[in-house]
C-alpha cells in the first residue's frame, strides 16, 4: 500500500505541471549562424521574464514548452542576443538564426557553450588558437590537457589521461564516429585539424547512456558543416605543418561542403639532410598528413543529411645502401593511422521527436615493412619481413530524443558495431609455412535510454541503463551500465550535482610510449583477457558570479576499474608472436580518488583560468609487483594550470600559461652487486657486470614538472584583399626548465652503453634523466580568403598604378596604405 | 659606477628633451629576438670558445621617443669549472645552462627628423642594466651603452643589430647583436 502511495506521487509530480499547463505551447527547432547556416552548440534560449530555459544540444537542436503569447531571448557568446514574439496556439517548429557580434574581429566559429553542465571540460576555439604550443599551432588535445582531471602522459603528448584512466580509455567521437588511433608525431600531436571543429566537450563521468564502449571519457568533437553563403579558405603554415581548408556552398540547392587538410613540411627536408650528413649512405624521413572533408544537404528545414570522410597517415621510411664489397640494400617503412568514412541523417519528425541515424566504417592500422638484400659477384640473397597490426570497425547508430512532457525528455536507441581485430599478422619470407593471420570478429550491440525529469523546478533527475551485448569468436558477456544525474539548483547561480555510471569496455589497448614508431595494439575482450569494468561517482558544484564574469566548479569522484589489461612485464609489443595472449597480463584492478577545482574569468580584458586537481591512482596486477598495490604510471598528485589572456585591442592579445604537476613515479634501484662473467675479456682478464636491485613499483618520484609558455596573438587585413590573416607568435618553456621525461641507469648520460667485456675504464650505473623540449620560440600564419568579388577592391587596384612614383615610394617609406 | 651614473644621466637629458613632442613610437610594443656571439676564455689556457646567445627583448614606447622594457636572453656557457679536475696540463670545461635578464632603455632619434605616423626605420640610442645567472657560478651584473638601427620590410617585421659598449661578464667590452624586430 505504502508502495502504492509513493508511485501515485511520483506520477503526480511528474504530471501535475503538464496538467496545470494545459495553455503552453511547445517549441523546437536548432539555432544556427545566420551568416554561415553553422549550428550553435550550447546555445541558451530563455522564456523571457523568467529562469525557465534551455540550452541546444549537439545537433544545435532544442525543445521548450513556453506561454503561447510569450518571447524567447536566444544568446551564444560571440553573437547578439535575439528575441523572438511568440503568439502561437499549437505547438511549433522554428529555425532560428543568429548575428555574429559586429565588434567580433576574430572569425566567430565557435565560443564556449556556457551551460552550467558537470564533468565536462570544454574548451572554446579562441582559447585554443590563442594558447601557446611547441608547434606554434593550436592543438586541440593538448588544451584540453590543462583542464582539472585531464593529464598528459609525459612532455609534449597529445595521449590524454583522464581520471586515472589509461590513454586507451577515451572514445573519441568525431561527428559522433568513433576515431581509432588519434595521434601525430609519436604522440606529439593529435589528429584534430583545429580547421573543422565546431565543438568539443570531454565527458569525464556522468555519462549519458548513449556513451560506452570506453572507461575514462568521452571526447565529443563536432565538425563545421561548411559556409553556404560563398566560397572561401584558409591557408596556415608553421614550424610543424602547413594547411589548408576550403568551404562554400555546392551547384545543389541547399548543400554545401568543407574540406580540411595538413601536411609535414619536414619529411623531404629530413631526406635531404640525411644523404648528404658527412659519410652517409642512408636516407631517412618521417611525416604525416590528414584530410577531412564534410559534405552537408539540407533538402528541407527538418532535415540533414551529411557524409564525413578523414584519412591520415604517419610513415617513417628508411632507406640504406652500402657498396664496399658487395651491395648491401636496407629498407624500412613504417606506416600507421586511420580512416574513416559516415554517413548521417538528422530529422526533426515533430516538435517532441527528434532522430539521428547514422553509419560509419573506420580502420586502424600499423604496418611494418622491411627489405634486405645482399647482392654479390656470386650471389643474391633476400628477405622481407612484414608486420600488420590493424582493427576495424563497421557501426549503424540510431539516437532519438523524445520531449514526452514539459518536464519529461527521453533520449533512447539502438547502436551497434562489427569489430574486426587483426592483433598480429607477420609475414616472413624465409619461412616455407606461412602462419595465417589470426583473426578475431566482435559484435557489440547496446540498447540505451535516458530519461530526464525536472522536479519542482530545481532539481533535474536523469536516470538511464544502458544494455551492451558483447558476442566474440569464442566469448560472449551481457553487461548492464545503471547511470544517474541529478542536479539540484540550490539559488539561480549555484547548482550541486550527484552522478553515478557504471561501464565496461570490450577492446584493450595494449602500448609502449617513448618511440616515436607507434606501438598501440588493439586487443579484444575473450575468455583469456575479459572486458574492464569500472563504476564511477561524482559529486559537484557549479557557480556564477557577477553576471558571469566568474564562474567557479569543484568536482570530487571515486573510480574503481576491475579486469584491466597490460603488456606483460618485460614485452613491449606483440610482434611475430603466435600465441599473443601470452604477452598479455589481465585481471588488473585501478583505483582513482580525486578533487578537482576551476575558477574561469569569461569577460572582459583579462580572461583565463586557474584549474587544479589533487588525486591519486593505483594499479594491482596479479603478477605484477609480486601482486602487490601499486602508484599507477601516470600518476600526478597535484596538476595546477594557470592561464591569463590579454587583450590589448581587437588586434593583438597576450597569452601565458603556467603549468605544474607533481613527478612521476619511477622503479628505483635500491642495490647493487656484481656477476662473474663465465667466459674473459680480449685481454683473457675475467670481469665482472654490474646489476642492480630495483624496490617496489613505481615507489620513488622525479622531479616535479613545471614551464611558462607565452603567445602574442596579432590579426590583420591584408593589404589589397583585405582578407583576415593571424600571426601567432609563442614561446614555450620561456625560463628552459629541463623536466624528466623519464629517468633510467646507465654509465653516462650520452647513451652510450659500456660493456665491462670490451674492456677499459670501469663505470658504475648512475641515475640519469631525459628531458625532451629547452625553450621553443615558434611562429605561425594563417590568411583566409573568400573568392566573392569585392568592387571596392577592384577599384582600388585599378588605380593603383595612377599614382606617381614619388608618391608609392613616399607610402612605402612611411608605411601609409 | 661611473658609468652607470652617466648614463644615467643622459637618459635623463634625453627623457626631458623629448617630452611634449609627437611621434610613431609612443603607444608602440616592440619584440626584439636577437643572437649574439659571447666568447668565454678558459683560465690558464688562451683558448676561448664562441657561445651563443640567444635574447628577446620586450619595449613599449612610453613617451615620442623613448621606449623602455625588459629583456631575457640563454646561452649554454661552456666555461672552466674549478669543481672538476682533469689530467695534468689541461683544462676541464662544461657547459652551463647561463640566463640574461635586465631593462632596457632606447631613445629614438629619427622623431626629432620625421614627423609621421609611421616609418620603415628606427635608429636609436640604447641603455641596458642587468644581470647574467650561470647555473654552479652566480650572477654577475652587465651594463651597456649602444647603437642600434631597425629597419621593417614588412608593415610590422623587420631586422635590426646593434652595437653597445659596457660591461660584459665576459671582459669584452663590445658586443654586436642582431636578428628580428617586430612592432605594433
Amino acid at each position: 500500500m505504502r508502495t502504492q502511495l509513493i508511485i501515485l506521487s511520483l506520477v503526480f509530480l511528474i504530471l501535475a505541471p503538464q496538467v496545470m499547463a494545459q495553455q503552453q505551447v511547445r517549441i523546437s527547432g536548432t539555432v544556427k549562424d545566420k551568416n554561415n547556416g553553422e549550428i550553435l552548440i550550447g546555445a541558451n534560449i530563455v522564456e523571457q521574464g523568467t529562469i525557465h530555459g534551455i540550452t541546444t544540444d549537439y545537433n544545435g537542436y532544442f525543445s521548450i514548452v513556453v506561454r503561447g503569447n510569450s518571447a524567447l531571448e536566444i544568446s551564444y557568446l560571440g553573437y547578439k542576443k535575439d528575441l523572438v514574439g511568440l503568439d502561437i496556439k499549437k505547438d511549433t517548429i522554428i529555425n532560428i538564426f543568429l548575428n555574429p557580434a559586429a565588434e567580433q574581429l576574430e572569425e566567430v566559429i565557435v565560443s564556449a557553450p556556457r551551460t552550467r553542465r558537470f564533468n565536462i571540460a570544454t574548451i572554446s576555439y579562441q582559447q585554443m588558437t590563442q594558447m601557446p604550443s611547441i608547434g606554434g599551432k593550436p592543438d586541440v588535445i593538448k588544451s584540453l590537457q590543462l583542464m582539472p582531471g585531464i593529464s598528459n602522459q609525459n612532455e609534449g603528448s597529445s595521449l590524454m589521461l583522464v581520471r586515472g584512466g589509461d590513454p586507451g580509455q577515451n572514445l573519441y567521437l568525431f561527428d559522433n564516429v568513433p576515431l581509432i588511433y588519434v595521434n601525430h608525431l609519436g604522440g606529439f600531436l593529435s589528429v584534430f585539424n583545429p580547421d573543422i571543429i565546431n565543438n568539443i566537450d570531454v565527458y569525464k563521468g556522468g555519462f549519458p547512456s548513449r556513451y560506452g564502449g570506453k572507461l575514462s571519457s568521452v571526447v565529443d568533437i563536432t565538425q563545421r558543416e561548411g559556409d553556404n553563403s560563398g566560397l572561401k579558405g584558409s591557408l596556415g603554415i608553421g614550424i610543424t605543418d602547413a594547411s589548408f581548408t576550403l568551404e562554400g556552398p555546392l551547384k545543389v540547392k541547399n548543400t554545401s561542403f568543407i574540406l580540411t587538410g595538413r601536411k609535414t613540411m619536414i619529411d623531404p627536408l629530413m631526406a635531404l639532410l640525411s644523404s648528404l650528413s658527412d659519410g652517409s649512405n642512408y636516407i631517412l624521413s618521417y611525416g604525416f598528413h590528414d584530410i577531412n572533408g564534410k559534405f552537408t544537404w539540407k533538402p528541407d528545414e527538418k532535415k540533414t543529411f551529411s557524409v564525413n570522410i578523414y584519412q591520415g597517415d604517419d610513415y617513417l621510411n628508411y632507406w640504406s645502401r652500402n657498396n664496399a664489397n658487395s651491395t648491401e640494400k636496407y629498407r624500412l617503412n613504417n606506416v600507421w593511422g586511420n580512416w574513416l568514412v559516415s554517413a548521417r541523417l538528422n530529422s526533426l519528425i515533430s516538435s517532441k521527436l527528434y532522430a539521428s541515424n547514422r553509419i560509419s566504417f573506420t580502420r586502424y592500422r600499423l604496418k611494418e615493412l622491411m627489405k634486405y638484400s645482399l647482392t654479390s659477384s656470386s650471389d643474391t640473397s633476400k628477405l622481407k619481413i612484414r608486420y600488420i597490426s590493424s582493427v576495424q570497425d563497421l557501426s549503424y547508430s540510431s539516437d532519438w530524443k523524445y520531449n514526452a512532457f514539459k518536464n519529461w525528455i527521453i533520449d533512447f536507441g539502438l547502436q551497434t558495431s562489427l569489430f574486426k581485430f587483426v592483433p598480429n599478422n607477420s609475414y616472413i619470407s624465409s619461412q616455407k609455412d606461412q602462419k595465417s593471420a589470426d583473426i578475431t570478429n566482435s559484435l557489440e550491440t547496446a540498447l540505451y535510454a535516458d530519461n530526464k525529469i525536472t522536479f519542482l523546478n530545481n532539481i533535474t533527475a536523469t536516470m538511464g541503463l544502458r544494455l551492451v551485448n558483447y558476442i566474440a569468436t569464442d566469448y560472449a558477456r551481457f553487461s548492464l551500465e545503471p547511470r544517474m544525474n541529478m542536479n539540484l539548483r540550490v539559488s539561480e547561480d549555484h547548482i550541486l550535482n550527484a552522478s553515478y555510471m557504471r561501464i565496461s569496455q570490450f577492446s584493450h589497448l595494449a602500448f609502449t610510449t617513448g618511440s616515436i614508431m607507434n606501438n598501440e595494439v588493439w586487443i579484444p575482450a575473450g575468455r583469456k583477457v575479459p572486458p574492464a569494468q569500472s563504476d564511477q561517482y561524482t559529486l559537484g558544484w557549479n557557480g556564477e558570479y557577477r553576471n558571469s564574469m566568474f564562474s567557479s566548479e569543484i568536482n570530487l569522484y571515486y573510480k574503481n576499474m576491475h579486469d584491466l589489461s597490460a603488456f606483460r612485464e618485460g614485452y613491449a609489443n606483440l610482434m611475430g608472436d603466435e600465441n599473443w595472449t601470452s604477452k598479455i597480463e589481465s585481471g588488473g584492478k585501478g583505483r582513482s580518488i580525486g578533487a578537482e577545482f576551476l575558477i574561469r574569468k569569461n569577460t572582459g580584458k583579462w580572461t583565463g583560468f586557474v584549474s587544479y586537481a589533487r588525486t591519486r591512482t593505483t594499479r594491482q596486477y596479479p603478477n605484477i609487483n609480486n601482486g602487490r598495490e601499486f602508484l599507477f604510471d601516470y600518476n600526478r598528485p597535484n596538476s595546477l594550470s594557470l592561464n591569463v589572456s590579454y587583450k590589448f585591442s581587437e588586434k593583438l592579445s597576450l597569452n601565458l600559461l603556467w603549468v605544474y604537476q607533481s613527478g612521476l613515479p619511477y622503479t628505483q634501484a635500491i642495490g647493487r652487486y656484481y656477476l662473474p662473467s663465465l667466459e674473459n675479456d680480449y685481454r683473457g682478464n675475467s670481469y665482472y657486470y654490474e646489476a642492480l636491485i630495483y624496490g617496489d613499483r613505481n615507489s620513488s618520484k622525479m622531479r616535479d614538472y613545471h614551464r611558462l609558455d607565452m603567445g602574442i596573438s596579432y590579426s590583420k587585413l591584408t593589404k589589397v584583399k583585405k582578407n583576415k590573416a593571424i600571426w601567432n607568435f609563442s614561446v614555450y618553456n620561456v625560463y628552459n626548465r629541463h623536466n624528466p621525461v623519464y629517468y633510467y641507469y646507465n654509465t653516462n648520460n650520452t647513451g652510450e652503453i659500456f660493456m665491462p667485456e670490451w674492456g677499459g675504464e670501469y663505470k658504475p650505473l648512475s641515475l640519469y634523466q631525459l628531458s625532451l623540449f629547452p625553450i621553443v620560440p615558434t611562429i605561425s600564419y594563417k590568411v583566409f580568403f573568400d573568392f566573392k568579388p569585392d568592387e571596392n577592391i577592384d577599384i582600388k587596384t585599378k588605380n593603383k598604378s595612377k599614382i606617381p612614383f614619388r608618391q608609392r615610394f613616399s607610402n612605402w617609406i612611411y608605411q601609409n596604405n | 659606477m661611473k658609468r652607470l651614473l652617466s648614463a644615467f644621466i643622459i637618459s635623463n637629458m634625453l627623457f626631458i628633451s623629448s617630452y611634449g613632442q609627437e611621434s610613431y613610437i609612443k603607444g608602440r610594443w616592440n619584440i626584439k629576438a636577437g643572437y649574439s656571439v659571447y666568447k668565454t676564455q678558459f683560465l690558464y689556457s688562451s683558448k676561448s670558445v664562441d657561445n651563443n646567445n640567444y635574447r628577446l627583448e620586450l619595449n613599449y614606447g612610453l613617451l615620442n621617443k623613448i621606449e623602455t622594457g625588459i629583456y631575457a636572453g640563454y646561452s649554454r656557457f661552456m666555461i672552466y669549472d674549478p669543481w672538476i679536475s682533469g689530467p695534468p696540463g689541461s683544462f676541464v670545461g662544461t657547459t652551463c645552462n647561463t640566463s640574461f635578464y635586465g631593462i632596457n632603455c632606447n631613445y629614438h632619434l629619427l622623431p626629432h627628423l620625421i614627423k609621421a605616423d609611421d616609418f620603415r626605420f628606427d635608429l636609436y640610442l640604447s641603455g641596458k642594466y642587468g644581470g647574467i645567472s650561470i647555473k654552479r657560478h652566480g650572477n654577475h651584473p652587465e651594463y651597456s651603452l649602444g647603437t642600434g638601427v631597425a629597419f621593417y620590410l614588412f608593415r610590422h617585421i623587420g631586422a635590426y643589430a646593434e652595437y653597445s659598449y659596457g660591461k660584459f661578464y665576459n671582459n669584452d667590452n663590445f658586443k654586436l647583436r642582431y636578428g628580428i624586430s617586430l612592432k605594433f
